[in-house]
C-alpha cells in the first residue's frame, strides 16, 4: 500500500507540473489584455493566503474557504509528522467544518445549484471522505481496514487532484488579468 | 419587411429604417409616422424636409446642432432647440426623424 | 436560427460579414469550424486557455453582473455566460469532458446551444466587472470577445457592429461621414462657438504639421451632448495655443473589433489612426472621451508594435494645463451643479491614465472638480474599478437590445438616485459616446432627466476663462 500511496504522490506531483504549463505559459501580445487595475494594491502572495478579495465581496464564502485551506495545511503539516498531536484535532475540525459549509452552499443555494456540476459535488464529496476517513482511523475505528479506507482515498484524490479544479492555487497568484497590469 | 400603402411598398430594414433613400415619398412617411404614433403637422414636414435634402447633399444625416439651427432659421429661435425637435419626434430628431425621413439609422455609439 | 425569447441584437446580412472577410452565412459544416476556431483561438491566447480551466464555481461573481441584476435572468450570471464557452471547451478539449461529459458538465456545440451563444454572449457588455470580484480575476469579456469571433466565423454576426466596422475600413469612422460633410459640420461649429464667444477658435481638419493629432468618437460630431465635449476640446486646445487638427482619414477612436474579439481587424482600425499621424506629421496623438477606444489606444505600443508611443488622454492633456495654469477654469459658470462621476468601465478596468496607477480614476476627478462648484460620489462599490457598465457597451447600443439596455441600467440608476437624494447630485459625467447616449435614452426610463447626462469636458469648456 506504502508503494501506491508513494507511486501516486509522484503521480501527483508530475501532473501539477503538467497543469503548470497552462497557468505559466505568458499572454502572448495582443495588445488589447491590460490587468485589471486592483485599488490597494495588487494581488500577490498575501492575497493568494489571506484570499483578501473573497473576504470584501462574499465574507461567508471566505470563512468556509479559511476553514477549509486552514485545516487542509494543518493535517498536510501534521502528515509529514510536524506537531502531529497538536494539529489533527483543530485541522480536522476545520477542514470538515469547511466542506460540509462549502457542501451545503452547493446544495441549498439555487445560484449555486444551478452553476455547479456533478463533479462539483463529487470533489467536495471526495474531500469530505478524505477527511472524515482519516478521522474515523485516528479516533473512532482505529486498525488496518480504516487505514487502507484512507489511504485508497487519498491515491484517489492525488490521481484527480492535478487534473481537475483542485488544482487553482497557482491561479491565484498567476492569474493573467493581473500579470498584464501596465506593461 | 416591407412598409405597404395602397399598391406600393418599400422594403425597409430590421429596425424599420428605408433601405433606398430615393423611393421615399410623403405617403410613406405618412405610414412611417402612424406606426411610430405621429401624427405629421407642417413643423414635422419642415424636419424631413430638410433631413432629406441634408442627406441628398451629403450623403449622411445633419449633426443634432445642424438640424437644430436650420430648425431655429425656419420655424423660429424658440424652436430651435433639440426639447422642441423632442416634442415633435419623442422617439429622438436622431433616430426617429431620420427614420420617418427615409434615412438610414445613424451608426455608432449614437 | 429561429426566434425565441431571449434578447437577442439583429444578426449581420451576407454581405456585410463577406465584407469583414467572414462567411455569410452558417456553413453546413458549422459545428467542426467552430470547434475548430475555438481550438485556435485557444492555443493562440493562453489566458483564455487560463480563463477557461481556473473556475472552481465558487459562486463569488454571482451577484456582480449589471446585465444580472438588471434582468434576473440566471443565464446573465458571469459563470453562467463563462460556462457557455467552457462546456462545450471541455467536451472537445480535455480528457474528462471527452469521457466523462455529464459529469463534468461538458456539452456539444449544438443548436440549442448555438442559439445560447447567440444570445448571451450578445447580452455580455464586455466591461469586467465581475472579473474583479472573481478570486482568479476570470475575466468574461475575454470568453465573449472569443466566443463572438467564433460565431463571426461561421458566420454568426452582430449587424450594427459588422456594420460599423466595415464603415469604419471604407470611411474612417462609425458614422460614416465623409471629409466633406465633416467639414461642413466643423464649420457650423466654429460659427456656433463664435456666435457663443466672440472668438475664432478653430476645429482644424486634416492640417499637415500641427502638434496633435485628436482621435474622438465620430458621435462626438453628431450626437448631444457629445458634440459639447468636442468644443470642450477645442477651447481648451484653444486656450493653450496648442496647434492640433482632426483627420478625416482617422475620423473615430471608437474601435468596435474589440467588441467582436477580432486582432485583425482592430488592428487594421489602430492603423488608420497611425498612418494619419504619419502622413500629417504630428507629433502627438490625443485622445476624447471614448471608454473602450481608450482602452485600445492604451494598448497601441502592443497592439501595434515598434515604437508607436502611448497616446495622451485629452482629460490628462487638461489636468495638466489646469495644474501649471496655462489654461483657468471658473466653476461657478456652472453654478448649481452638483455633478457625480460614473467611471466608463473600459476606463476604470481596461486602461491607466497619466503616469500614476489609479490614474484613470483620479485624473477625471481632478478635473471635474476644477470645472463645477460641488462633486458629489455614488455609493462605494459602484465607481472606480467597481464601477457598473452603462449598460450600452460592447456593441448592445441597438433599437432591438432596448429592453436589455434599460434593465442592464438599473444598478447605475440605483447609484445615481442615491447621490441625488442623499447628496443633491443634479448631473452625472461621463466620459464615454457610449455611455453617454446610452444614459440619455435609458434614464428616463428610471426616472430621470436626459439633460442630466453631461461630459467632463463639456462643462470644461463651459468653465474655462477665455
Amino acid at each position: 500500500m506504502d508503494v501506491l500511496v508513494t507511486a501516486a504522490f509522484a503521480f501527483l506531483l508530475g501532473g501539477i507540473l503538467l497543469r503548470m504549463t497552462v497557468f505559466l505559459r505568458r499572454p502572448q501580445g495582443r495588445g488589447v489584455q491590460p490587468g485589471l487595475p486592483i485599488r490597494g494594491g495588487r494581488l500577490g502572495l498575501v492575497e493568494a493566503l489571506l484570499f483578501r478579495r473573497l473576504w470584501r465581496d462574499a465574507p461567508s464564502l471566505w470563512l468556509a474557504s479559511m476553514a477549509f485551506h486552514g485545516g487542509l495545511a494543518a493535517l498536510l503539516l501534521a502528515h509529514l509528522n510536524i506537531a502531529p498531536h497538536l494539529l489533527r484535532a483543530p485541522g480536522a475540525a476545520a477542514m470538515i467544518g469547511g466542506l460540509a459549509w462549502l457542501l451545503g452552499r452547493r446544495l441549498v443555494l439555487p445560484a449555486m445549484r444551478r452553476i455547479s456540476a456533478p463533479s462539483d459535488f463529487l470533489l467536495l464529496l471526495l474531500l469530505l471522505a478524505n477527511a472524515l476517513s482519516g478521522a474515523a482511523f485516528l479516533w473512532l475505528v482505529p486498525g488496518e481496514m480504516s487505514l487502507l479506507v484512507h489511504q485508497g482515498l487519498g491515491i484517489v484524490l492525488f490521481l484527480v487532484l492535478p487534473f481537475s479544479k483542485l488544482l487553482h492555487a497557482p491561479g491565484i497568484v498567476l492569474s493573467p488579468s493581473r500579470r498584464v497590469l501596465h506593461d | 419587411m416591407r412598409y405597404a400603402y395602397g399598391d406600393k411598398s418599400w422594403p425597409h430594414d430590421e429596425n424599420g429604417y428605408l433601405e433606398h433613400f430615393e423611393s421615399w415619398d410623403e405617403d410613406l412617411a405618412a405610414v412611417i409616422a402612424a406606426a411610430e404614433d405621429i401624427i405629421l403637422t407642417p413643423e414635422h414636414w419642415e424636419v424631413l424636409y430638410f433631413l432629406r435634402q441634408y442627406y441628398a447633399d451629403f450623403e449622411i444625416a445633419p449633426a443634432i446642432r445642424v438640424l437644430t439651427k436650420a430648425v431655429a432659421r425656419r420655424l423660429g429661435p424658440e424652436k430651435g432647440n433639440e426639447a422642441h425637435l423632442r416634442r415633435l419626434f419623442p422617439g429622438g430628431p436622431a433616430k426617429q426623424a431620420c427614420k420617418i425621413a427615409g434615412l438610414p439609422r445613424p451608426t455608432g455609439c449614437v | 436560427m429561429t426566434e425565441e425569447k431571449t434578447a437577442r441584437p439583429h444578426r449581420a446580412r451576407p454581405e456585410s460579414l463577406e465584407a469583414l472577410g467572414f462567411p455569410g452565412e452558417l456553413p453546413e459544416d458549422w459545428q467542426q469550424r467552430a470547434v475548430a476556431a475555438l481550438g485556435r483561438r485557444v492555443r493562440k491566447q493562453p489566458d483564455l486557455r487560463f480563463f477557461l480551466n481556473a473556475c472552481v464555481k465558487c459562486g463569488a461573481c454571482n451577484d456582480a453582473c449589471h446585465a444580472f441584476l438588471g434582468t434576473g435572468d440566471p443565464g446573465n450570471r458571469p459563470v453562467a455566460r463563462q460556462d457557455l464557452l467552457r462546456a462545450v471547451h471541455r467536451r472537445h478539449f480535455t480528457l474528462a469532458g471527452r469521457l466523462f461529459p455529464k459529469l463534468v458538465g461538458a456539452l456539444d456545440l449544438d443548436e440549442a446551444m448555438l442559439e445560447r451563444w447567440y444570445s448571451y454572449f450578445h447580452q455580455c457588455s464586455e466591461c469586467r466587472r465581475c472579473a474583479t470580484f472573481c478570486p482568479f480575476g476570470i475575466d468574461t469579456a475575454e470568453i465573449t470577445m472569443a466566443a463572438r469571433s467564433i460565431l463571426a466565423e461561421i458566420g454568426l454576426g452582430q449587424k450594427s457592429v459588422a456594420e460599423v466596422i466595415a464603415k469604419v475600413h471604407r470611411t474612417g469612422n462609425n458614422l460614416g461621414l465623409n471629409p466633406r460633410a465633416l467639414r461642413h459640420t466643423l464649420d457650423s461649429l466654429e460659427e456656433d462657438v463664435r456666435e457663443e464667444t466672440g472668438m475664432d477658435i478653430r476645429f482644424p481638419l486634416d492640417e499637415a504639421g500641427a502638434d496633435i493629432l485628436l482621435v474622438t468618437p465620430s458621435a462626438d460630431f453628431y450626437s448631444e451632448p457629445h458634440v459639447s465635449g468636442l468644443i470642450g476640446y477645442a477651447k481648451v486646445l484653444h486656450a493653450a495655443g496648442i496647434s492640433w487638427t482632426l483627420s478625416s482619414h482617422a475620423s473615430e477612436a471608437a474601435n468596435f473589433a474589440l467588441f467582436l474579439g477580432s486582432d485583425e481587424h482592430m488592428r487594421r482600425i489602430a492603423r488608420r489612426i497611425q498612418e494619419a499621424a504619419e502622413e500629417l506629421g504630428t507629433s502627438r496623438l490625443v485622445f476624447g472621451e471614448c471608454g473602450h477606444a481608450w482602452r485600445v489606444a492604451y494598448n497601441f505600443p502592443a497592439l501595434l508594435g515598434g515604437d508607436v508611443p502611448r497616446p495622451r488622454h485629452i482629460l490628462d492633456l487638461t489636468h495638466e494645463l489646469i495644474g501649471n495654469g496655462i489654461i483657468r477654469l471658473d466653476p461657478s459658470r456652472n453654478a448649481g451643479m452638483a455633478v457625480t462621476l460614473h467611471d466608463s468601465c473600459n476606463v476604470a478596468r481596461g486602461s491607466g491614465m497619466g503616469v500614476h496607477p489609479g490614474g484613470q480614476l483620479d485624473i477625471p476627478r481632478a478635473v471635474l472638480a476644477a470645472a463645477v462648484p460641488r462633486t458629489v460620489e455614488m455609493p462605494a462599490g459602484t465607481t472606480g474599478d467597481r464601477t457598473f457598465c452603462c449598460g450600452g457597451g460592447g456593441g448592445l447600443l441597438t433599437d432591438e437590445m432596448m429592453e436589455i439596455r434599460i434593465k442592464g441600467a438599473a444598478p447605475r440608476a440605483a447609484a445615481l438616485r442615491q447621490a441625488v437624494e442623499g447628496s443633491g447630485a443634479t448631473h452625472m459625467a461621463a466620459i464615454c459616446a457610449i455611455c453617454k447616449s446610452q444614459f440619455s435614452e435609458v434614464l428616463p426610463h428610471h426616472g430621470f432627466d436626459r439633460g442630466m447626462v453631461v461630459g467632463i469636458m463639456q462643462l470644461v469648456g463651459r468653465a474655462l476663462v477665455l
